[in-house]
């Protein structure tokens, strides 16, 4: 995130006027936290130095204790800028590292998890980097696409699965995922998702066979 | 005679069964206006206790039970509902919150009426980006129609319900943890006792319910307590959605009598094991639950049943694996699973998980040794004393997360000794490296 994206105050205006909507939703302001940085996120892609120290302000905490908030959880980008002089910006592998959407246009996360990993999820992982020559960077050259493996995405019916920011495709073979992510570059996610996503998760068997099995 | 509580609707109308006005026509709401129409708080409590509902987060305890352990005159009360659905095998809750939001919400009001509570809060899992719009947008239609809000139906009673965006993290399913990032922290379990009932969320009584749980209620408000306890077995009354996958030709969701077979699950509902092949192991409840093998195909699918068989019914998740699969690289993804998703406040869990992934990786890369599989389970004694880390586990730690890694590590060396020895007695040989390259799938 640049530096003067980065100073650009977020929090005015519209955005403004919804944070403080958020904030009244809750007994105590500090409940707001996550919903203000999912705002931040949404917007900037990571969740950058400035509009933290803004989310401490309009919740009355010190700005580090935002940041020590914020670096738990793994959906979150956090900004390796917020880390000092000195700091390993990178502190862990994988999920929380410094990279995601705001660097990228469309965050993929294949999931990991156990059932995916037994559909071959793992290979599929893969298979995505190399053919995009990602070489460990987990992000496109040319900043279309960053990638992660991720925890458990709840789609085990649909085993392997993948989302692009965080909307489901699943039950996809190897092969599959590069073809798609190459149909998403050319006609748009919204578009994609429409005809190829999977809305939901799978539903039960039709009511015939289901309601017909509870007669005995 | 089984009925189908909670899928009814989706089945009937599977293209739009999450709008206000499919949830109206086919029945949405009743329950609501017969409840604030002329039955009390105590009343509906009652009947919540008679159908014999238990949790379906996991830990299966009975919801009436828990509803009354909230102290007398106390206020506000919270009510807050845990969609963190992150147990690995798991996606029941997903499709409930996308499928029938609005199932959910008069479930919501119902309890919140029943237990006093002004206030609710749905904790929806983060990355459920689709489930989380369509509840935002049912509670938007229902605080419209008047269902929510003030003097819903003019009865004076108010509720207001804020769905909560999470964000990414397993262990904010445990419900002090969640209550933690509820309240704007780092996800970090608190002890129990004080249960969040005495002291919950901004320290205040509360009750957290899992979204499946809460979803029963209109049907058993209309049905009656008695119809529902009627369904399933004496101590695990109903039914209850099974999340079924792996090497199963039919994964999905299955709402299903309780005390079912897993043998009936299995080959009448997953249409049998694919490619021909059998059973050889299965997860009988999402991640923490021990494994089982072809054995225990018979087993009736009720909290009891595996309660004897030294297991659990847990989220309800069922992941099979077929005779082709050697266990430990399966073994390897939960226990990395765990580590990586410790909330690092107690050593045993936070350490233990990481030596453990540590020495499952180095087997399934074909660097294993025999001695490793007496070091799994002492360091799996070390995060849950007690002779092979016994069940169910004893914990030390402020939560259940660590001592439930322990749970896929020793069940498996006890079922699967063979499939651990088939990776170290060829360590550091080329067949060895072939092994392993078989069992984490890839071609050599």
């Amino acid at each position: 995130m640049s530096a003067q994206a980065n100073s650009e105050v977020f929090f005015e205006g519209e955005r403004l006027d919804a944070a403080k909507a958020k904030i009244a939703q809750y007994p105590q302001r500090r409940s707001a936290i996550l919903p203000l940085l999912h705002m931040v996120q949404q917007e900037r892609g990571r969740v950058c130095a400035g509009p933290m120290r803004e989310i401490a302000a309009l919740l009355d905490l010190a700005p580090v204790d935002v940041l020590g908030t914020a670096s738990f959880y793994g959906m979150f980008k956090v900004d390796p800028d917020t880390r000092g002089p000195g700091q390993n910006s990178s502190q862990n592998s994988g999920q929380n590292s410094g990279q995601g959407r705001g660097d990228s246009k469309h965050l993929v996360s294949v999931c990991g998890g156990i059932v995916c990993m037994l559909a071959g999820s793992h290979e599929l992982y893969r298979e995505i980097l190399a053919s995009y020559g990602c070489d460990g960077n987990e992000i496109t050259d040319d900043g279309m696409f960053s990638f992660e493996l991720v925890e458990c995405a709840a789609a085990c019916g649909g085993a392997p699965a993948i989302q692009v920011d965080y909307l489901f495709f699943e039950r996809l073979q190897t092969g599959d995922a590069v073809d798609l992510l190459e149909d998403i570059r050319a006609r748009g996610l919204d578009t994609v998702y429409a005809e190829r996503g999977t809305v939901t998760a799978p539903l039960p068997p039709a009511a015939a066979e289901t309601l017909g099995e509870w007669q005995r | 005679m089984a009925e189908l509580v909670l899928t009814k609707r989706m089945i009937e109308h599977p293209d739009d069964s999450w709008t206000l006005a499919t949830y109206e026509l086919s029945g949405g709401y009743k329950a609501l206006r017969k409840v604030l129409a002329e039955a009390t708080p105590e009343q509906v409590h009652d009947e919540v206790k008679r159908s014999g509902l238990r949790g379906r987060g996991g830990a299966g305890f009975p919801t009436g039970v828990k509803w009354g352990f909230l102290p007398e005159g106390e206020f506000p009360r919270y009510l807050v509902v845990n969609g963190d659905e992150g147990e690995p095998g798991t996606f029941k809750d997903r499709m409930l919150i996308e499928r029938d939001p609005h199932q959910l919400i008069e479930g919501v009001v119902l309890s919140a009426y029943a237990i006093g509570a002004a206030q609710a809060f749905v904790y929806c899992r983060g990355e459920l980006r689709n489930a989380f719009k369509r509840l935002t947008t049912a509670v938007a239609e229902a605080q419209a129609a008047g269902y929510l809000g003030n003097n819903i139906l003019g009865s004076g009673f108010d509720l207001q319900i804020t769905v909560h965006r999470a964000a990414g993290s397993y262990v904010c399913g445990e419900e002090t943890a969640l209550l933690s990032s509820l309240e704007g922290h780092r996800g970090w379990p608190r002890l129990k006792p004080p249960f969040p009932a005495i002291k919950g969320l901004y320290g205040k009584p509360t009750i957290v319910n899992n979204v499946e749980t809460l979803s029963n209620i209109p049907w058993i408000i209309l049905n009656g307590g008695d119809a529902y306890a009627s369904m399933g077995t004496e101590k695990s009354p109903g039914t209850r959605l099974f999340c079924l996958s792996g090497h199963v030709n039919r994964p999905g969701n299955y709402e299903i009598e309780l005390g079912t077979t897993f043998r009936e699950l299995f080959d009448h509902w997953g249409q049998g094991v694919r490619g021909g092949s059998r059973v050889k192991a299965f997860i009988p409840g999402g991640a923490s639950a021990p494994w089982l093998d072809a054995s225990y195909l018979d087993l009736p699918m009720s909290m009891e049943a595996l309660d004897e068989a030294s297991s659990m019914l847990g989220s309800g998740a069922v992941m099979v694996l077929d005779e082709l699969t050697n266990v430990v690289r399966p073994v390897w993804n939960l226990v990395h699973f765990f580590a990586h998703e410790s909330c690092g406040q107690c050593t045993p869990c936070r350490e233990g998980t990481r030596w453990l992934e540590g020495i499952l990786r180095r087997i399934v890369d074909g660097r294993g040794r025999l001695a490793d599989l007496d070091l799994l389970v002492e360091v799996s004694e070390n995060i849950s004393p007690g002779p092979g880390a016994s069940w169910p586990p004893a914990q030390t730690t402020i939560c259940v997360l660590g001592p439930s890694a322990t749970a896929p590590v020793v069940s498996t060396l006890s079922l699967f000794r063979e499939d651990y020895e088939a990776l170290v007695s060829t360590a550091g040989t080329a067949a060895g490296a072939a092994g392993a390259a078989g069992a984490a799938g890839v071609s050599t």
